[in-house]
């Protein structure tokens, strides 16, 4: 009782261990870069048309073109969630990965943040890019620690990545970038460097797949 | 240098319940068809060696209602956890003392 029918040399037993470990990491390296090439190709697209509506309909109230990127916030947690979904059923897992729910915090944060400045700085005059950048840095930023503790996700590019975003918001404000004339460029650079970054993780992270 | 190990962990060291064992400690919670399809093995061939397991106290099998009916889970028992743990620290000892 106990005794293995086959001996199992250590070495072997290592290889073993090492290949079931290298298989699930593949799956969820590959659903997690997915996820991230998708909230790279969504962010900028919400920035793109906050800007849109700001610069072709000036008639409009600032809270419905403050809001124009909720529709992307809501896809990109429907897909967000049906990838997380696909994988854990694949896997036969039950869906409570905590990537997942890092994953599916971007969207009401940005909600809440963008809310936040229209609703208690009504007369600011900078721009809500910048504050966006910090957010999807600040977001980037820790899931890059956090991936930082995955055996399948050692990437510090993810946290220099997260920091440098929420770095150039910083310079952006304090510059004035994001406000007056400058602030549709300046918004157009802050959701097309916020997408690359989130593109780049996901591309780095699918390739690890 | 022998690799010995203690008689609780033996039952772990045969090749097809050491993945079944990796498997439920990176997953923790795994419905036996997926686990069926994740190591290639055949159901009588996997549910023979969960038997082992389950008597062995490692892993805990129940069942549980999903959308497609009932649905037999595994899952890792706290003292399987701590045992894979200490196999793997034994491990780690001999390869890394044989250099």
């Amino acid at each position: 009782m106990g005794q293995s029918p086959t001996p199992l040399a250590p070495l072997e037993a290592a290889r073993l261990i090492a290949d079931v470990e290298r298989a699930g990491d593949a799956a969820t390296a590959r659903t997690a870069g997915t996820i991230g090439m998708l909230w790279g190709l969504l962010l900028p697209a919400m920035v793109f048309t906050v800007t849109a509506f700001d610069f072709f309909l000036t008639d409009i109230s600032p809270l419905l073109s403050g809001f124009s990127w909720l529709p992307f916030a809501v896809g990109g947690t429907v897909l967000t969630v049906l990838l997380a979904r696909d994988r854990a059923v694949k896997l036969g897992l039950p869906f409570r990965s905590a990537a997942f729910w890092i994953a599916l915090a971007a969207a009401p944060v940005l909600l809440l943040a963008t809310a936040g400045l229209f609703a208690l700085l009504p007369d600011l005059q900078l721009g809500s890019y910048p504050l966006m950048a910090v957010v999807a840095g600040c977001y980037l930023a820790a899931r890059g620690a956090y991936l930082l503790r995955q055996p399948w996700g050692r990437q510090p590019w993810t946290l220099v990545l997260g920091l440098l975003l929420v770095a150039s918001a910083v310079v952006m404000e304090s510059v004035g970038l994001g406000a007056g004339d400058a602030g549709e460029p300046a918004a157009l650079a802050a959701g097309l460097a916020i997408g690359i970054a989130y593109f780049a993780n996901g591309v780095l992270l699918y390739r690890r797949g | 240098v022998d690799f010995r190990l203690p008689a609780d962990l033996e039952v772990v060291h045969q090749p097809v319940r050491l993945r079944i064992v990796t498997l439920l400690y990176r997953e923790r919670d795994i419905g036996f068809a997926a686990m069926r399809g994740a190591l290639d093995l055949t159901a009588g061939n996997l549910a023979s060696h969960l038997e082992r397991l389950d008597a062995a106290g490692l892993v805990d099998q129940r069942r549980t209602f999903s959308k497609d009916g009932l649905e037999a889970r595994i899952r890792l028992t706290p003292l399987g956890a701590a045992g894979f743990q200490r196999y793997l620290a034994l491990l780690r000892d001999y390869l890394a003392a044989q250099g």
